[in-house]
């Protein structure tokens, strides 16, 4: 009898244990499924993190002379500059309206930094520096791309908002 | 039998429970750590550098010499100390509005890169377009599009040469400062015939533009290989051929030079270092002459009553082709 009691719990348990994995499987697609990320909020923080004075926000028609992104590929954007130095710090992210907004926004950015590469070699290591650590992020239909001497920090800041 | 199979099935469920939470528990590891491949791995896309780089470019530093100086009060009416042997130029003409930009592109290298984001931060300059791209000069601005190390300007994001640019945004007031990196490569004679050819190049693709030719601004010392004498010798090769050529010349130096004949520190952004990129200051005293150093013909179609006059029958005699 306590054999049979015992074995109604296991089973019991183990009914309980496929449900709680189908749970975690469900949250798990749910983690999968395009996050909405307030790239507004993400630049507020950097503001406030780095004490960022006059931050120069980078609206369409600026984001089309400085990179040649369009209006019409742009869901939202957190993007700005700060004048410092001779090159200012570059802070891009932007949620493009489709895929192939995003990599189309990745490609232009990256040609970007090659030109902040090409263009401070000769004369400015420090601009130089930060071009060479620099990279384009993208995470689904997010770009972004930090050029900034609190560039990787700026990552970090702006990766926690996908986890 | 029964009894096997009862023992049987207690054994094979316990094992499911625990291989079901060793799943469970594993998936969630795994998942993190996945999450935190994925974020770096997926998106990484040009980091050549060594992690221990990345750090120290993240470590806070003290501001350098080169950070604007926003604090400096802005000196609203700097004295004007012409360029030595320039006879030509477009004298203080009543202040026009910000609309006259709105037909005007900028071509420069690093110094009007900076009036480039200080417009960028004030709107001051209309719908005016700037091509301008650090380490840019005359002769470079002349490669081809893709040579290696050229350093050509952007219109929309897309890379151009001076001459496509300027062709491409239509504006027709093309208010050029270019020389200041070609002088430690190039003799004057070899840098003027660069000049003329940048010119006559961009005239052949846009052949009704009119030139407003920017003096070269001082630096804080005679550095980068060249000297401040050097970049004088150039401003006035350029503004007497603006006055064969019937183009203006801007002046724009004489206003950011002190007593002896350098660029001021408070308007340098890197005084100690090479010495002649600009602070806001500086940019607000540019910008300022270039709204009262217009000259009386383009006044004419912005501010018709205005009556001032462009000085352009002094040109000199003087030898002005020292070389370098």
């Amino acid at each position: 009898m306590i054999k049979k009691i015992t074995a109604i719990l296991m089973v019991a348990i183990m009914i309980l244990s496929f449900a709680s994995c189908g749970g975690a499987g469900d949250s798990g697609e749910k983690a999968e499924a395009p996050k909405t990320i307030d790239l507004q909020a993400i630049k507020a923080e950097m503001i406030t993190q780095f004490n960022i004075d006059s931050p120069i926000d980078l609206d369409n028609d600026k984001l089309l002379n400085q990179y040649g992104i369009t209006a019409e590929s742009v869901k939202s954007s957190g993007s700005f500059i700060v004048l410092t130095g001779i090159f200012p710090a570059e802070i891009v992210m932007i949620e493009a309206v489709d895929e192939n907004a995003a990599k189309e926004i990745k490609d232009k950015l990256q040609a970007r930094l090659d030109d902040l590469k090409v263009q401070s070699q000769s004369y400015d290591a420090e601009s130089y520096s930060i071009a060479q650590n620099c990279s384009i992020f993208t995470n689904g239909n997010y770009v972004a791309m930090f050029f900034s001497e609190h560039g990787a920090e700026m990552e970090n800041l702006y990766l926690k908002y996908f986890e | 039998m029964a009894k096997f199979g009862l023992d049987r099935l207690i054994f094979i469920a316990v094992s499911i429970v625990v291989i079901a939470l060793i799943i469970t528990f594993g998936e969630k590891n795994n998942k993190n750590e996945s999450e935190t491949t994925t974020s770096v791995s997926a998106t990484i896309v040009t980091t050549t550098a060594p992690v221990s780089s990345t750090t120290e470019a993240l470590t806070e530093t003290e501001p350098s010499t080169g950070e604007t100086d926003t604090t400096e009060p802005v000196e609203t009416a700097p004295v004007e100390r012409r360029t030595p042997n320039v006879h030509f130029f477009v004298p203080e003409s009543p202040r026009v509005d910000e609309s006259y930009f709105d037909d005007v592109v900028f071509v420069g290298d690093s110094v009007s890169l900076r009036l480039t984001y200080y417009n960028m931060a004030n709107e001051c300059f209309g719908d005016a377009v700037f091509l301008t791209s650090g380490s840019l000069g005359v002769t470079n601005s002349q490669w081809g599009l893709y040579e290696p190390k050229a350093v050509h300007p952007s219109y929309q994001g897309q890379k151009v040469t001076v001459a496509d640019g300027i062709q491409k945004c239509g504006k027709k007031k093309v208010y050029i400062m270019l020389g200041i990196n070609d002088m430690a490569y190039y003799t004057r004679p070899d840098l003027f015939a660069q000049f003329k050819s940048l010119t006559d190049s961009i005239l052949e693709k846009s052949p009704d533009v009119t030139f407003y030719i920017q003096s070269v601004t001082p630096m804080t010392g005679n550095k980068n290989g060249t000297t401040n004498d050097e970049i004088n010798e150039y401003n006035a090769l350029i503004s007497q051929y603006c006055c064969q050529k019937g183009w203006y010349f801007v002046d724009v130096a004489s206003v950011l030079r002190d007593e002896n004949g350098l660029l001021p520190r408070k308007y340098c952004s890197d005084p100690d270092g090479m010495g002649i990129h600009f602070t806001d200051a500086a940019c607000e005293v540019w910008k300022e002459y270039l709204y009262t150093h217009v000259p009386a013909e383009a006044l004419e179609t912005t501010a018709p009553s205005t009556t001032a006059q462009t000085t352009k029958a002094a040109t000199t005699t003087k030898s002005t082709t020292k070389n370098s």
